[in-house]
C-alpha cells in the first residue's frame, strides 16, 4: 500500500545544511498533520460521511434541437422537411450549435457524453454526398469527433474522457455539412434533434 | 497539487536557530493545510471505503448496475391506419428486476440491438420529399409491481396528437414532437435520392442500433423493469401549430399500404442501466 514518504534524521544526520535540507525535502510530504493511508480507518467512508462533491459532480443538459443565427425560419410545415439550416443561409464550414457555461467542477478528469439524432438531407447526394460532421470542444480544445455520417436520420452518442481544470468551464458543440453544390433544393440540409449532454467531472 | 515554496531555507555556515527550521516546517504545513482536497487526495486509499464485498461499490458514485441481454428475434410490420386505434407498438425487449431510485440521483441506461428493415416498394406518403423515415426504439419502465409500463420522462410513444389542423391529408396528426425524444434511437427505412433525373429509394441495410437516456430523478422511484419498443414508420415535419407548445421539429406516425410490406427485425439486444449520486 501506498503512503507518504518518510525520513528518519538521526541525532547525528545533519552535518551540514546540504545534509538537512536533502532530509527536510524527504521528509517534507509527513508533515501534514499525521494523515497516513495506513491511519486511516478501514471501511469508514461511505456516502453519509462525505461532502457534496467531495469526489465528483455530475451535470446534465438537454437541449433540445439545433438553432443557430443561419436557420432558415421559411423551410418546413410540409411533410418530410424539418425546419432547420439550409442551403439559403449555410455556405460551409463549421457552426458553433451549442454551447454551456459549467460551474462546479473541480479540477480533474472529465466525462462527457454527447448524444442526438442527426437529420441529414441526403436527396442530392449524387451529385454533392451529403454528410455531417461534429466535435466537442471543451475549454476550446477540441476533445472528441465525429466524421462525415452519411445517414438521412441516425441516433449517436459521443464519448470522451479528459484532464482538464476547475470551472467556469465552457462545452462547445460544432457541426458541418458540405458546401452547396449547383444542384440543391432549399429544403432543411441538416439539424440536430433532442441534443442532451452528461458531464460527469471526477477529482479523485 | 500543493506546492512547498521555502523562501529561507537555512544556507552555508549558518546557524540551525529554531526561528529558520520553525520558518520552512511553517512553510511545510501552509503548503498542506489539513483540508478537504489534501485528505481526500493524499488521506484515502481503496480499504478506507466501505465497500460492497460482492460488487466493490461504495455507494459515493456508483449505487447500482446491471444489464440485461435478450437474443430472440422479432419482426415488427408498420402501421397501416389513418386515425386511432393505430397497430400498437410492439416490444422487443423487456427486463423486470427491483431497484430503489432516489431524489436527485443520476440514472444512465443504455441499450444496443441488431437491427435490418425490409419493404416490397415504396408508395405514399413516402415520396421524393420525405428524406427521413424511420422506425423509433424508445425506453419504458415500470413503476409498480406488475403495473402499467410507461414512456421514461422526456420520452413519448408516438401517439401523442400532435396538432388537430386538416393538413396534411385531412386528418388529425399523431405523433411526437422532438422534445419527447430523448430515449429513442431512430433507424432509417430507405435513402431517398436523386439518380440519373428519377428518386432512388434504397432499404437500409442491416445494422446495429444505439441510444442512451440520461436522467435526475425528480422524485423517489422504485423501478420494477425497462423494456424497448417499437412501432413505425414516422415521417418527419415541422409542426407549426401544435396542440401543446411553441412550434417544433416533430415526428408524424403515417400510414403505410400493407402491399409496401414495411417491416423491421430486430434481432439480439441488450440493455444497461446505472444509477449513480449526483455530488
Amino acid at each position: 500500500m501506498k503512503k507518504w514518504t518518510e525520513a528518519y534524521p538521526r541525532d547525528n544526520a545533519i552535518v551540514d545544511y546540504k545534509q538537512f535540507n536533502q532530509g527536510y525535502n524527504a521528509y517534507k510530504s509527513s508533515f501534514n498533520g499525521g494523515i497516513d493511508r495506513t491511519m486511516t480507518p478501514s471501511e469508514t467512508f461511505d456516502k453519509d460521511i462525505v461532502k457534496d462533491k467531495a469526489f465528483h459532480y455530475i451535470v446534465i443538459k438537454r437541449r433540445g434541437d439545433m438553432d443557430v443565427p443561419q436557420t432558415d425560419s421559411t423551410t418546413g410545415t410540409t411533410l418530410g422537411d424539418f425546419r432547420g439550416l439550409s442551403y439559403n443561409t449555410y455556405g460551409g464550414g463549421w457552426l458553433t450549435v451549442d454551447e454551456i457555461d459549467l460551474t462546479g467542477m473541480k479540477d480533474g478528469m472529465m466525462h462527457w457524453e454527447f448524444s442526438s439524432h442527426i437529420y441529414n438531407n441526403v436527396y442530392h447526394s449524387d451529385d454533392n454526398p451529403k454528410s455531417v460532421s461534429i466535435r466537442l470542444l471543451f475549454d476550446g480544445l477540441e476533445v472528441c469527433s465525429l466524421y462525415q455520417v452519411p445517414d438521412p436520420v441516425i441516433t449517436f452518442r459521443m464519448v470522451c474522457d479528459f484532464p482538464y481544470t476547475a470551472s467556469p468551464n465552457k462545452a462547445t458543440v460544432q457541426a458541418r455539412s458540405v458546401s452547396p453544390s449547383d444542384r440543391e433544393n432549399d429544403k432543411c440540409l441538416f439539424t440536430l434533434l433532442s441534443m442532451q449532454h452528461l458531464f460527469i467531472g471526477r477529482w479523485r | 497539487m500543493s506546492r512547498i515554496n521555502n523562501t529561507n531555507p537555512p544556507g552555508r555556515g549558518k546557524e540551525l536557530t529554531s526561528t529558520a527550521l520553525n520558518q520552512v516546517f511553517t512553510e511545510v504545513n501552509d503548503a498542506f493545510p489539513m483540508n478537504a482536497e489534501n485528505v481526500r487526495n493524499e488521506g484515502l486509499d481503496q480499504p478506507s471505503f466501505d465497500l460492497d464485498a460482492n460488487d466493490g461499490k461504495s455507494g459515493i458514485i456508483l449505487v447500482a448496475a446491471d444489464e440485461d441481454q435478450n437474443n430472440s428475434s422479432i419482426s415488427i410490420s408498420a402501421n397501416t391506419e389513418q386515425e386511432p386505434p393505430f397497430i400498437s407498438s410492439t416490444v422487443i425487449h423487456t427486463w423486470n428486476f427491483l431497484q430503489i431510485y432516489a431524489t436527485n440521483q443520476i440514472m444512465r441506461v443504455y441499450w444496443q440491438f441488431e437491427n435490418e428493415v425490409s419493404a416490397n416498394s415504396y408508395g405514399s406518403p413516402i415520396d421524393a420529399d420525405t428524406n427521413a423515415v424511420t422506425w423509433p426504439v424508445w425506453l419504458e419502465w415500470q413503476l409498480s409491481s406488475g403495473g402499467a409500463w410507461t414512456p421514461v420522462p422526456n420520452q413519448s410513444d408516438f401517439e401523442d396528437l400532435i396538432q388537430t389542423t386538416t393538413t396534411p391529408g385531412g386528418y388529425d396528426i399523431y405523433g411526437a414532437s422532438s422534445d419527447n425524444t430523448y430515449a429513442t434511437t431512430f433507424v432509417s427505412q430507405v435513402y431517398i435520392h436523386r439518380h440519373s433525373a428519377t428518386t432512388d429509394y434504397d432499404t437500409q441495410p442491416a445494422r446495429t442500433g444505439y441510444g442512451s437516456w440520461i436522467y435526475k430523478a425528480d422524485q423517489n422511484y422504485v423501478i420494477y423493469g425497462l423494456r424497448l419498443m417499437c412501432r413505425g414508420l414516422l415521417i418527419n415535419f415541422f409542426n407549426d401549430n401544435p396542440d401543446v407548445g411553441s412550434p417544433i421539429n416533430s415526428w408524424y406516425l403515417v400510414p403505410s399500404s400493407a402491399s409496401d410490406a414495411y417491416t423491421i427485425t430486430i434481432d439480439a439486444s441488450h440493455i444497461a442501466y446505472m444509477i449513480m449520486e449526483e455530488q
